[in-house]
């Protein structure tokens, strides 16, 4: 599935248009969406899943994303938000069976083969052992891993995830990690995340998209992240590439810090 | 780390139990209280009995009615509850009561010495056709208001629903001033919400609107299920909002419409047996409605029984012992509310 973006311009409120966004996923890339607080990150997400109304063109396949049911556009895209309210109460698996919701008849019915689903998305997200516990009991870790889970099983083809790893420590995220990209390499999906962290993007993404106040500024492949001082001015933040040996990729710290002893999110 | 209070799946047989057992047990038990005995034996031979009087006509009616009530309160609230994911919303705070007491005030006021150009306005309306109005042109003012402010997702209707609660609470003080002192007390009275106009004929009306909404959700439940998670979290899962919230609010403040036409508005039963029945049988909305409706329906049957017994011979308006009761209640079940 290629999901195509087309010189979008979405009007949010009289003081922020998100405008001259423009980029194309095809199927199994990640995409990860940078820049700073306010620069219409989030507001991408929320374009794309509830198809708002500007000028441009969202594409799935060659087919406009408005014209979809709010239900197919479920099976095409999946956002996980970066904060959820509700659900504590349910259980682990009454949540991720909440997933399934795209793919169920009229009536609600849940066949086998949407249990076998929530299984697998179950074991995929490692929160099989868990189940039967309620969701308010869960550390903030292990609940990222069930909205995971609820976000695989509904088996949509693009995950769009917000900062999915904003909260967790550097144990659970690199978890969290290893799983998705477990699951995306073996289903062939495609993920656009937002990351604060320029070096979580430097190793989990193919591709960037630079959003300022509003506007795309500028996309390519990620090493393009660490060349010239763009994304230091992006963030107001000087920032300078380290190379460690043995690794692929640099490092970015900030231009004080010491190589291994800084914070790299920018 | 598991709370008490939460029941985990499989473990819910003990709630269910408890629930038939209240619910079935309520209502022999308010048949026979009162001020009055009842012989259930000489009500069942002799139809011309004053026990059959009293089972028949008196006691029967309300009993049903004031189960009806609770129990499409606590559906309403259910309902709200989801739509808002708030514990506060119900029938009472979003002003739905409040706008229903108000047209039956306006009603009141009017044959009571208001005269003038509202009773041109209104000549011969009841109470109940009062009731009716004021209930649908609040929801419809509610309604329009969050929708103009655009917040449904942050409250906004909710908060539209507590303005217009205020507004009319004052309004409803103005016309009991201006009434005759009759009339005053005869709104007071009315006010408190009350089953003692119970009759035959006062069931139909609601008991269809209340199985009606009560299927419509029961269908609708994994959607209120989603609903319950967050507008986003909604969204993302296909979910069609727009028309999904619209029929929500007015399935519920339908059944608000026609109960508190017949009983007035009687608070907390709307706000707080969807939180007991969450507390027993979990928040999937398959099984909460039943257990809200069971639940409030039992809750109203047994207040009614108290509000007969308390000052008998005379009786309590049923609303002051909800209030009573269900206060208390509501705060020990937010305190040992799960996260």
């Amino acid at each position: 599935m290629i999901l195509r973006v087309e010189q979008l311009e979405v009007p949010v409120s009289p003081d922020f248009v998100l405008h001259d966004v423009d980029f194309s996923l095809p199927a199994g890339t990640r995409l990860a969406l940078i820049g700073p607080n306010g620069s219409g990150k989030s507001t991408l997400f929320k374009a794309l899943v509830l198809a708002l109304p500007g000028r441009g063109r969202i594409l799935l396949d060659g087919s406009p994303l408005s014209e979809l049911s709010a239900r197919a556009r479920a099976r095409a895209l999946c956002l996980l938000p970066q904060q959820e309210e509700g659900g504590a109460a349910f259980s682990v698996e009454e949540y991720v069976r909440l997933g399934r919701y795209p793919h169920l008849g009229w009536l609600g019915s849940f066949s086998a083969l949407d249990q076998e689903r929530v299984d697998w998305a179950l074991e995929q997200a490692g929160c099989r052992a868990w189940r039967a516990r309620r969701l308010g009991e869960l550390s903030g870790g292990e609940r990222q891993l069930v909205r995971l889970a609820a976000a695989l099983a509904q088996e949509s083809r693009i995950l769009l995830l917000d900062e999915p790893a904003a909260f967790l420590d550097p144990g659970q995220r690199r978890r969290l990690w290893e799983r998705l990209e477990h699951v995306l390499a073996g289903e062939g999906l495609s993920l656009v995340f937002v990351s604060h962290d320029v070096n979580e993007v430097l190793r989990r993404a193919d591709r960037y998209l630079a959003l300022q106040g509003g506007a795309g500024l500028r996309s390519g492949p990620v090493a393009e992240l660490a060349e010239g001082d763009w994304l230091g001015d992006l963030y107001g933040l000087p920032l300078q590439a380290h190379r460690l040996p043995g690794q692929a990729r640099p490092w970015l710290l900030e231009r004080d810090a010491a190589p291994g002893a800084g914070s790299g999110s920018a | 780390m598991r709370r008490a209070g939460m029941p985990r799946r499989g473990t819910r047989w003990p709630a269910w139990l408890l629930l038939g057992l209240l619910s079935l047990l309520s209502l022999p038990l308010a048949l026979y209280s009162g001020a009055l005995p009842l012989d259930l034996a000489q009500a069942l031979h002799d139809p011309h009995s004053t026990s059959a009087l009293i089972l028949w006509e008196i006691r029967l009616p309300r009993v049903l009615l004031g189960w009806l009530a609770g129990a499409g309160l606590a559906l309403a609230g259910t309902l709200l509850q989801a739509l808002f994911r708030n514990p506060l919303a119900s029938p009472y705070t979003l002003g739905i009561s409040s706008g229903a007491a108000l047209g039956a005030g306006v009603v009141l006021g009017v044959g009571g010495g208001l005269g003038g150009s509202l009773g041109v306005l209104l000549p011969g309306w009841s109470v109940q056709g009062g009731a009716w109005l004021g209930a649908a042109v609040t929801g419809l003012l509610v309604w329009s208001l969050g929708r103009r402010a655009d917040r449904l997702a942050g409250g906004g209707l909710l908060l539209a629903g507590v303005a217009l609660n205020f507004t009319f609470a004052s309004l409803l003080l103005l016309l009991q001033v201006l009434a005759d002192p009759s009339q005053s007390l005869r709104l007071l009275r009315w006010l408190m919400g009350g089953l003692d106009a119970a009759a035959w004929s006062a069931l139909p009306v609601p008991a269809l609107v209340c199985g009606l909404a009560l299927g419509l959700a029961w269908l609708g439940s994994r959607e209120l299920d989603l609903l319950s998670l967050g507008a986003q979290t909604a969204h993302t899962r296909g979910l069609h909002l727009p028309w999904l919230t619209a029929g929500i609010f007015w399935l519920s403040s339908l059944v608000v419409a026609a109960l508190v036409a017949v009983t007035g508005p009687i608070g907390f039963v709307g706000m707080m047996a969807p939180h007991a029945a969450r507390l027993l049988v979990g928040p999937g909305h398959r099984r909460l409605l039943p257990a809200a409706v069971l639940l409030g329906g039992a809750f109203l049957v047994l207040c009614d029984a108290l509000a007969r017994l308390l000052v008998a011979p005379a009786e309590l308006p049923v609303g002051v012992i909800t209030a009573c009761v269900g206060g208390p209640v509501f705060l020990l079940l937010l305190l040992r509310r799960p996260r």
